[in-house]
């Protein structure tokens, strides 16, 4: 059944991507299900939001009445944050996690380079990430469908699915971190902390628009928030994502080879 | 760069160091280790052994000189070199959610063993008590074994054993020596640290003595034993000062011992020294070969008269010596 790290790694993930897929099916089902009687009730209660504000926070107020605008800021909008809890779990427990548990020096005394070892983790975790996008997918679509809310499938699909690229950005920051830093807490804060100032840094640029010129530094400047059912998809920014997690994964690489086991 | 190793060594450093910062954890150390043989890294805790045994197998650099194993450079063939590598480390740790036998499975598969029933068959002998419980519900002495199969598993060319028989009751250590010995005429070579003299003694072919990074002794424990001085422990009819003895060649120590006992450090010219000895009336006599243990703490004891003397005793070198007084 383990033969090697990725079976291993993916041995070690199934809870937790267990839980994230039941826990997150569940919930995009929900959201997505509740929204004509949400609609009903309220007559349309998102369209009574100060349209700045919602903008601010959201990304695209136009739709903020609408399915499109209520699930983009019921679902879309906290859906890497979703994304990011996991990711940030289980990354630092990659290697900064094994190294606090002292299994690490076992593990790299075995005759497996240490590209490999990083590599089959990666993989892992990233197709537990997938898991838990296509339960994020599968649950809104079907929550859509049987709502019969009035919303194109496809487009809500692949709007909850463009959490990926923002998935692959993260997946190669959080094994950076935990390759660099020896231990699971200090590589965690840091993930968290760049994730959460990201978020808000986005946000507050709609208030402050000199903030703007630091935003594009920062991944959620290239989050789709919402495409394609607020505006059309812009791939480059999706692959600008993709690109950086790759960067940050051969840099984890570096981080790991030059890594000494001390304890 | 490492000096490629002769046929019958399987293990050679040269000039091994390793610093942090301005700690000098490992300082210029030269190993030979021999194809077959069980060789004891004696040392206490934080004398550089862990630090050494790490560099070995590629878990840190070293900061200056080399080492080869199975004649490949550490530096250059990591991989190839721990293919044929058992290790058990000092501070030991595994995967607590997995039981022994899926721990087994998963470490033979990382050196492309499927067939585990060696492990199985060392489990047995060391009476490990539930293999398919998880790890973490064991005890630390079933860990311990464990962690001692998983090293023995993929019968590698050379066992690294780091403290291997700590939290192990002493029927398991006796169990452990005779699986090492047995290891041993199957053609593994053994290489293990710690800080317990008796088992050294016990089943070394040979043995080093490292003091705070630096190699102190390298040899078998019969050259160690041949070359440290006889005690010669007397007790005379009539009292007797030791200084009588002093001054005698080959006398490297001499003092009172108890019940009146005069006790003789004697590395040389011992017809000479027993001649002046029986020129008193002899109640009682005894001549002793220092343990190891004995050998070992001459090397280590830093404080008081009594280390000195057993550092002179020992025949220190004088570089040596001047680290022992200070």
């Amino acid at each position: 059944m383990m033969q090697n790290v990725f079976t291993k790694t993916l041995y070690d993930l199934r809870w937790t991507v267990l839980a994230f897929v039941a826990g997150l099916l569940g919930l995009a089902f929900f959201i997505v299900y509740i929204y004509p009687s949400v609609a009903n009730a309220q007559g349309g209660m998102l369209g009574g939001l100060d349209p700045e504000a919602a903008k601010a926070l959201l990304g695209n107020v136009a739709l903020a009445g609408t399915p499109e605008g209520y699930i983009n800021i019921q679902l879309i909008s906290f859906a890497p944050l979703f994304l990011a809890v996991f990711l940030i779990i289980v990354t630092s427990a990659a290697i900064a996690g094994e190294d606090d548990a002292k299994t690490l020096g076992t593990l790299l005394a075995r005759p497996v380079p240490r590209w490999r070892i990083l590599s089959d983790k990666a993989l892992a975790i990233g197709l537990g990430m997938l898991a838990i996008v296509a339960a994020l997918v599968g649950g809104a679509v079907l929550g859509a469908w049987i709502a019969g809310v009035d919303i194109s499938l496809a487009d809500l699909a692949l709007a909850v699915a463009l959490t990926i690229p923002f998935g692959i950005w993260l997946l190669g920051f959080g094994l950076f971190c935990s390759a660099l830093f020896g231990s699971r807490m200090v590589a965690a804060l840091i993930a968290t902390g760049v994730v959460v100032f990201s978020y808000m840094l986005n946000s507050s640029t709609e208030f402050v628009h000199s903030l703007e010129q630091y935003n594009r530094f920062w991944p959620f400047f290239y989050y789709a928030w919402g495409q394609p059912m607020t505006d059309p998809v812009k791939w480059i920014n999706a692959g600008v994502l993709c690109l950086a997690g790759l960067i940050f994964f051969v840099l984890a690489l570096v981080a790991f080879q030059r890594r000494e086991v001390t304890g | 760069m490492a000096t490629p190793a002769p046929i019958d060594s399987i293990l050679i450093t040269n000039k091994l160091t390793k610093t942090f910062g301005k700690v000098v954890a490992v300082d210029h150390i030269d190993l030979d280790i021999r194809r077959g043989e069980i060789f004891g890294f004696l040392g206490p805790n934080g004398a550089g052994k862990s630090t050494t045994i790490r560099m070995f197998l590629g878990l840190i650099r070293p900061t200056e000189g080399g080492a080869s194993i199975f004649g490949k450079d550490i530096r250059k063939h990591g991989n190839e070199i721990r293919r044929g590598i058992g290790y058990l480390p000092g501070e030991l740790a595994m995967y607590e959610n997995l039981s022994a036998r899926q721990y087994f499975a998963y470490t033979g598969s990382l050196y492309g063993v499927d067939d585990i029933s060696f492990a199985l068959a060392i489990s047995d002998r060391l009476k490990i008590s539930d293999l398919d419980a998880p790890i973490g519900s064991l005890s630390q002495g079933n860990k311990q074994k464990v962690g001692i199969v998983q090293a023995l598993l993929h019968k590698p060319a050379l066992v690294i054993l780091d403290e291997p028989t700590n939290a192990l009751d002493p029927l398991m250590r006796h169990e452990l020596y005779e699986i090492l010995l047995l290891a041993r005429e199957e053609g593994m070579t053994v290489f293990f640290s710690s800080h317990v003299l008796a088992e050294a003694e016990r089943i070394c072919d040979r043995v080093a003595i490292i003091r705070e990074g630096q190699l102190i002794r390298v040899g078998s424990v019969a050259e160690l034993k041949a070359t440290a001085p006889k005690r010669l422990v007397a007790r005379f009819a009539e009292p007797v000062e030791p200084e009588a003895f002093a001054s005698l060649s080959g006398v490297t120590a001499a003092d009172h011992a108890e019940d009146g006992e005069i006790e003789l450090m004697v590395r040389e010219n011992l017809d000479e020294v027993l001649r002046a000895v029986t020129q008193h009336r002899i109640v009682d006599f005894e001549a002793q070969d220092l343990s190891l243990e004995e050998i070992f703490l001459g090397y280590y004891e830093t404080e008081g008269d009594k280390s000195v003397d057993l550092a002179e005793a020992l025949d220190l070198e004088p570089r040596e010596l001047a680290v022992e007084q200070s």
